[in-house]
């Protein structure tokens, strides 16, 4: 149980205390070791998907916040993981959605910030430069690329997820998910070679 | 094919090495229990704002009733008084007039 719920059972041992906030000390303790177990995928996936920093640790803490307030629902039908990168996927989406009509906040150059900071730790020496120019144009492709298309390429290649574990995070058929992949891996592909 | 398949896995290493800074689960709940009490105030604001404005509204609305009927209650007093002032004088209160003008 312990491995597959990834430190939420610990965090749910008081399933029957009220989760509007008002929880013990012992139950914020546990969920602590729980954040710090899968914060960096959410945010990495967030961070992906929005190329924001700021948007993306606002969508990681809610992330935490739902599953905390779910996690009495949470029957271990599929992994943690899954469960939590579900709400994720999800609370990007309405940011995404929300984001269409906050023109007055777009601020400009951010997603070259985030690929800086993506980029960063590795030396531009000679023989890297060719791969890395090939990751920046990937990164580029990637944020031009329809909702699902996006959700799906970084699901598979930021996360190497397994198709079928993707079509339960996305709330796809497995058959989408391919359908999905195909078409972002081809519109990246074709973005990238005329890069 | 295969240059751009080691392109998508770097793409996906790149990615998986940014360490974000993991917050404390403390500071994330009273973040949100801030923001959430928060929501509640702008809420409950919300709430009494409209119930004055609506009360502002409808007191508005009784006075410029009652000012409108009390006009209209004065101006059909006014017709009966004008009214009443041509109608014409009987004969028999005639020689009546003729001293008082």
């Amino acid at each position: 149980m312990a491995n597959t719920t990834g430190g939420l059972a610990a965090a749910t041992e008081s399933r029957a205390v009220a989760v509007d906030g008002l929880e013990p000390a012992d139950s914020l303790a546990a969920f602590d070791s729980f954040v710090r177990l899968h914060w960096a995928r959410v945010y990495r996936y967030a961070l992906a998907s929005l190329r924001d920093p700021d948007a993306a640790a606002s969508v990681a803490q809610d992330c935490f916040w739902k599953a905390y307030c779910a996690r009495a629902g949470y029957r271990g039908e599929a992994s943690v993981q899954t469960w939590l990168m579900r709400i994720a996927v999800n609370l990007v989406r309405d940011q995404v959605r929300s984001r269409r009509w906050k023109f007055w906040r777009r601020e400009q150059g951010l997603d070259e910030q985030v690929l800086n900071r993506v980029m960063a730790g590795y030396s531009l020496v000679d023989a890297r430069l060719v791969a890395d120019e090939q990751v920046k144009a990937i990164w580029h492709a990637a944020g031009q690329l329809p909702g699902r298309q996006r959700e799906v390429f970084l699901l598979r290649f930021v996360d190497e997820m397994e198709l079928l574990e993707i079509a339960r995070v996305a709330g796809l058929s497995e058959g989408a998910v391919k359908n999905h992949l195909f078409r972002a891996i081809r519109n990246v592909r074709r973005k990238v070679g005329g890069a | 094919v295969n240059e751009f398949r080691e392109g998508l896995t770097r793409f996906g290493e790149h990615m998986r090495r940014v360490e974000p800074v993991t917050p404390s689960w403390d500071s994330i709940a009273t973040m949100k229990r801030r923001g959430r009490r928060r929501q509640r105030l702008a809420v409950v604001t919300g709430a009494v704002l409209a119930v004055l404005g609506a009360a502002y509204w409808t007191r508005g609305r009784r006075d410029a009733e009652a000012e409108a009927s009390a006009e209209r209650a004065d101006a059909v007093l006014m017709e009966q008084v004008s009214a009443n002032l041509s109608r014409p004088v009987p004969r028999a209160l005639g020689p009546l007039m003729g001293r008082m003008y």
